[in-house]
């Protein structure tokens, strides 16, 4: 920190950037302050700071429970969704973007460029895509996934084959096969290990990506099978705002550590920097 | 035991069912992207089946291109088609100035703190629009937080309602792009080679030379790129718009209308069409752009 | 013609010490060869002398000037890199004019000094290319004009031959000394290569964990190394215990009669270079016996790897392929050819 201090142009960097992150934070602070109040006014006039003083509490949490009596079924049924879209980006990703990333065969770039596409298209364009291509099962619970997978997919395959690429595979690989490693032992002994890091922190973000997951998730949904983010959105049209903060609150308490872990994982290059300074 | 070849180990023996690994993958993609993507496609030909709004061709004098020269005649969609290149043109450019700040920070300096600050930074980017937009009515709403606390403070209740104005709405999308845009550009400064800089300073460049000469044309593809994702996110995106627009229509909004108001789908499908296009448009131009940028540089 | 003095500069990072307190005059108009190991902080002070970054303490003056403080852009000294650092969205001329568009010489002048200096490296024809476009070789030639093109006072050169390959590293090494001697200019030259910094300097540095361990013109330094660190890092040296008393020297092997001005006496160190040793005939003056382990073929010369009581030598020499393994080789210390260190 002293060595950046004598560097000229860090000290008005810092505060710019501070003041930005500061307006970014900003609203997460009045969400959970809302969440809790008991006043329907936010601010500091000071006849709503002295009605909460009448010996009624001015903080409470009965707006979590008034949430989670309403929209419990569609918190778990988010859950089952982001759980799910792990478990397959797993079984699906994994193994696609190792073959992506480790063999050449006809189509392999088309390939690669279509399932990152999703990536860069917007969303409400493509949920009405599949809306009317799966209008015969629409309001089926699968369909909601399937439209996940579109979206985290990408995510899943572009780790594995960034990890894959970021050290020569195929050096490895030789030389475990002139050690006389066969297929699966490469892959159970060299390839995986090198993996895992990739696949915990693209399965964090999955399970972010779809926990979120609002476009499809709100054009598809039927009130049976309704995800969270959906129900959030009935709430911000209908409820007061602490319902809805405190339904917010709720979101982000999820979502928040699960990015907290993912910049972790992703910060370890960092680590020997930061410390002791 | 097989033989192993040096050098790369992707010889001609290699196994053929190991591409069978990635027959899923491309299963998902072919049945839930490419297959949504061809019936838009189609559907957009057909004619346009709404209930209220006609248009100015009208189902009896239909051609297979009717619904487009809807999308570009009716005012209606013609303004909501500008408001979205405006909004997102405006956001972007605003974005791309505001993270170079942020992301030169992060790019060339270690500071503690820095994590927490980036985690912060990464926050509002993966938070669905609707959220975005919450959050923008919660600030700057009509009772919002900083329009009471300068009601309470100063007595004048400032920037009230002011996110459901077009105001409200540029600072929702850049709430959203900034972190985006800090991302983007902090992996490609962090390539910067500092020693340039160095090397421009050895001969007697000041810091406005530098970064004029040195600094700006060599990060310019990478504000370029980050232009054109914030651009490109901007214009598809739907939430935000959702929660806060009340008068100031934009093209995915207008397409969600088209679908759950008026169930005209074909009308709608032209729209997604556009909107698809455009975004592989901007995609392709820019990677053509980059790569041309990069053989000149890097060959 | 500039003189750069660094006076005890102090240069720590993070919880270690890159530099310790160097003290040294680089003579104006000489080239100062800097020569040490990685880690040896000889980068840390390029940077220093450059302006990159400040030191912590110490001073450094360019005829008498304090520039210690003086950021790099206006200290007017023309810097090399190790990887060269070209502009790679300029051209050839461009990089090279480079220096000239920041001090806002007009344009016919600049192309005139381009032109020049490309023609001193000898790329003129290489002007319009872009950076990617031409050799590595090249590169090297366009860094050093870049840095030349505006006349510093100073040139700095980090390692700038350390990222070709060997062959061209000898062309362009003899190609660097026509160029540097014809310029006049004070050249400072940090490398980890003795061979470049014995053909190169007029003044040879050493330096060791951020301090000199021994400076001077490269043949005194050579041929009478201060430290046995001094010894073996310049060159191959065999480093031996010895006694010196009274005009004799006692070998492990040999007792000689020796002549030393450094006044020690008692345990000392004897230092001599393979190449100092010759064969000789078992009775002849000075002559000892050692058992040959093995021997190496290299091309010139044949380096012997032998025992001689008790003691492992290196010997370098010309007839070489005389010697058979298993035979006793007798052997003699070319005479003078002896350097004492304190033990």
């Amino acid at each position: 920190m002293r060595e950046n201090l004598r560097r000229p142009g860090f000290l008005p960097l810092y505060a710019f950037t501070l003041v930005l992150w500061l307006i970014v934070m900003s609203p997460f602070a009045v969400v959970v302050l809302g969440a809790f109040l008991q006043t329907t006014f936010l601010g500091l006039s000071t006849e709503q700071w002295a009605r909460g003083g009448d010996g009624e509490s001015l903080f409470s949490v009965k707006w979590f429970g008034y949430v989670w009596g309403l929209y419990r079924g569609t918190l778990l049924f988010s859950v089952k969704l982001a759980l799910l879209s792990v478990l397959l980006c797993l079984l699906i990703g994994v193994p696609g973007g190792m073959v992506l990333a480790r063999r050449q065969f006809p189509g392999r770039d088309l390939l690669e460029s279509i399932v990152l596409l999703p990536l860069s298209l917007p969303g409400i364009a493509l949920s009405i895509g599949i809306l009317q291509a799966f209008a015969i099962v629409r309001g089926e619970w699968w369909l909601i996934l399937a439209g996940h997978l579109l979206y985290t997919l990408p995510f899943m395959v572009r780790m594995v084959m960034d990890a894959l690429r970021s050290f020569d595979v195929a050096a490895l690989e030789t030389a475990a096969r002139s050690l006389g490693a066969g297929y699966w032992q490469r892959l159970r002994w060299v390839v995986l290990p090198n993996l895992r890091h990739a696949m915990v922190a693209a399965s964090l973000l999955v399970f972010c990506v779809s926990w979120g997951e609002f476009n499809i998730s709100f054009l598809l949904n039927t009130p049976l099978n309704q995800t969270f983010p959906a129900a959030l959105y009935a709430t911000y049209t209908t409820n007061s705002f602490q319902v809805s903060s405190a339904a917010t609150v709720i979101f982000l308490g999820v979502v928040v550590p699960a990015l907290m872990a993912i910049q972790w994982l992703g910060g370890g290059r960092g680590v020997k920097l930061e410390q002791g300074v | 035991m097989e033989a192993a070849p040096l050098a790369t180990g992707a010889g001609p023996r290699r196994r053929a069912w190991e591409l069978l690994l990635a027959l899923p993958l491309a299963v998902v993609f072919a049945a839930f992207l490419l297959y949504p993507i061809l019936t838009i496609l189609l559907t957009s030909l057909k004619p346009g089946s709404g209930v209220l709004h006609s248009g100015g061709g009208g189902s009896s004098s239909h051609t297979i291109f009717s619904n487009y020269l809807e999308l570009f005649r009716d005012p209606i969609y013609c303004e909501a088609m500008l408001h979205s290149l405006v909004l997102s043109a405006s956001v972007a450019l605003g974005a791309t100035l505001l993270c170079l700040g942020p992301a030169w920070l992060f790019a060339r300096y270690e500071f503690p703190g820095k994590r927490l600050m980036r985690a912060g930074f990464a926050l509002p980017m993966s938070l669905s629009g609707i959220l975005v937009g919450f959050l923008a009515v919660i600030m700057l709403g009509r009772v919002g937080f900083i329009p009471q606390m300068s009601q309470g403070l100063t007595g004048k209740a400032w920037l009230s309602g002011a996110a459901y104005q077009l105001s409200g709405l540029v600072i929702a999308y850049l709430y959203f792009e900034i972190p985006r845009g800090v991302v983007t550009l902090e992996s490609a400064l962090s390539k910067f080679d500092p020693r340039l800089d160095a090397a421009a300073r050895s001969l007697g460049a000041s810091r406005w030379q530098r970064f004029l000469w040195i600094v700006l044309p060599l990060i310019a593809p990478a504000l370029v790129a980050t232009f054109a994702v914030t651009f490109s996110v901007s214009l598809g995106s739907f939430g935000v718009a959702l929660v806060l627009s009340k008068r100031f229509s934009v093209l995915p909004l207008e397409l969600f209308h088209q679908v759950v108001a008026i169930t005209n789908f074909p009308l709608a499908s032209a729209m997604a069409v556009f909107l698809i296009a455009l975004a592989l448009a901007l995609n392709f131009a820019l990677g053509r752009w980059m790569r041309r940028h990069f053989s000149l540089r890097h060959a | 013609m500039a003189q750069v003095e660094a006076r005890q500069l102090v240069k720590r990072y993070a919880d270690n010490a890159a530099l310790k307190g160097f003290s040294h005059v680089f003579p104006g108009g000489k080239i100062t060869a800097v020569l040490g190991p990685s880690g040896s902080g000889k980068s840390t002070l390029l940077s220093l002398l450059a302006g990159l970054q400040p030191p912590d303490e110490g001073g450094i003056s360019l005829d008498g000037r304090d520039i210690a403080r003086l950021p790099a852009e206006r200290r007017d000294f023309g810097l090399v890199f190790q990887n060269y650092a070209l502009f790679p969205h300029l051209t050839v001329a461009e990089n090279v004019g480079f220096g000239l568009r920041v001090r806002g010489l007009p344009a016919a002048e600049r192309r005139e000094r381009v032109r020049e200096t490309l023609e001193l490296v000898r790329i003129p024809h290489l002007a319009e290319r872009h950076i990617h476009q031409i050799s590595g070789g090249e590169q090297q030639r366009v860094a050093i004009a870049r840095a030349l093109a505006f006349r510093p006072k100073v040139l700095l050169m980090d390692e700038p031959l350390s990222a070709l390959d060997a062959r061209l590293r000898e062309d362009l090494r003899a190609e660097l000394s026509r160029l540097l001697r014809g310029l006049d200019a004070t050249t400072i030259y940090v490398t980890h290569d003795q061979v470049e910094a014995l053909g190169l300097g007029d003044e040879l540095v050493i330096l060791r964990d951020g301090v000199i361990e021994q400076s001077g013109p490269p043949q005194i330094v050579y041929r009478h190394p201060a430290t046995s660190f001094v010894a073996s890092f310049l060159g191959a040296a065999n480093v031996i215990p010895a006694t010196f008393r009274e005009g004799k020297i006692e070998l492990p092997f040999v007792r000689l009669v020796h002549e030393d001005a450094s006044g020690i006496q008692g345990p000392c160190l004897a230092v001599i270079r393979p190449e100092d040793l010759e064969l000789a005939t078992a009775d002849g003056p000075g002559a000892f016996a050692a058992e040959l382990e093995s021997s190496l073929f290299l091309g010139n010369r044949m380096r012997l790897h032998l025992v001689a009581g008790g003691e492992r030598l290196t010997a370098d020499l010309q007839d070489g392929n005389q010697v058979q393994a298993g035979a006793p080789v007798h052997l003699r210390i070319r005479p003078g050819r002896l350097t004492l260190l304190p033990a």
